[in-house]
């Protein structure tokens, strides 16, 4: 039996975030997206600051969202972040935010990243122990 | 170079606000140019988005996609070219492509996915008046009248 890993970060909604219809401005998800990635990168162990220091960093190259329910000012969030693709070159990730107040889902999503050598900004392959990491986190042994 | 007549430019000067430590625009900034396209779809198709409220039609997003092909930065000017990718009774998607104006490099593309509500967000059918105009500026407004 194993699992995927998954990390929850949670949130509040700023007002800032908010727009004239009294809910939560809908790019700001996909900045939550990143919060929930980045915690999920530490989490799992990987120091992108680290990486990104040795001249390697990832790009976004898509990202899609759907939208299930308002959220509003205040409202508490988790998102939730797995991995849902290893590729060659790229990482997909897979999110869910729910909202802690009521339990509804708000939305779901996915990214794709792409690593790059920072310098050209050219797509390089995963480094191996970001992939070591990587593949421990999409089939995690149940219960280690 | 023209455009076809159902796609509407916007021209965008990248603020500082929307690059990160990256020294590129943000991902998520590409979402706020694609809905400052579809406001100026709205208008120059003739009834603006606040006067699409006003007549109690909201239009929130169901789902949003963007594709990043190349890097905007603090400086160039953008052009977000808006179309109406799919009308249906109480659905419209956008299509957006991101141009620089430099270059005319594509930067991305993507399309968000409204519903049609009302004020207490019940689902409504898309109101004649839009209709018609989304009809006037663009033939793909005829595609998908059911639904």
């Amino acid at each position: 039996m194993s699992a995927r890993v998954v990390v929850e970060e949670q949130l509040r909604v700023r007002y800032a975030e908010t727009d004239a219809l009294g809910v939560a401005y809908y790019a700001n998800h996909f900045v939550w997206f990143g919060v929930g990635r980045v915690s999920f990168l530490r989490q799992i162990g990987l120091d992108f600051a680290a990486a990104e220091r040795e001249g390697i960093s990832f790009v976004v190259a898509e990202a899609t969202c759907r939208y299930h329910a308002p959220a509003r000012f205040d409202e508490r969030l988790a998102v939730r972040t797995s991995i849902q693709e290893i590729g060659q070159t790229s990482l997909t990730m897979s999110y869910q935010i729910s909202s802690l107040d009521s339990s509804r889902v708000i939305a779901t999503g996915e990214t794709v990243q792409v690593f790059i050598n920072m310098q050209t900004h050219e797509p390089v392959a995963i480094p191996t122990k970001a992939r070591r990491l990587f593949d421990q986190a999409l089939s995690h042994p149940s219960g280690s | 170079m023209s455009l076809p007549s159902n796609v509407i430019e916007t021209a965008l000067q990248v603020r500082y606000a929307e690059t990160d430590a990256m020294g590129i625009v943000h991902h998520a900034s590409y979402l706020v140019w694609f809905e400052v396209g579809r406001g100026e779809y709205f208008r120059q198709a003739g009834v603006s988005y606040d006067e699409v409220e006003e007549r109690g039609y909201l239009f929130p997003l169901s789902e949003a996609y963007a594709r990043y092909a190349a890097s905007a930065r603090y400086g160039d000017t953008v052009l977000v070219r808006t179309r109406v990718a799919q009308a249906r009774s109480r659905s419209i998607t956008f299509a957006y492509e991101v141009v620089c104006q430099a270059t005319g490099e594509t930067l991305a593309t993507g399309w968000t996915k409204h519903l049609c509500v009302n004020r207490q967000g019940q689902v409504q059918r898309v109101p004649q008046f839009l209709r018609q105009t989304w009809a006037e500026t663009g033939q793909a407004c005829r595609q998908g009248a059911e639904g």
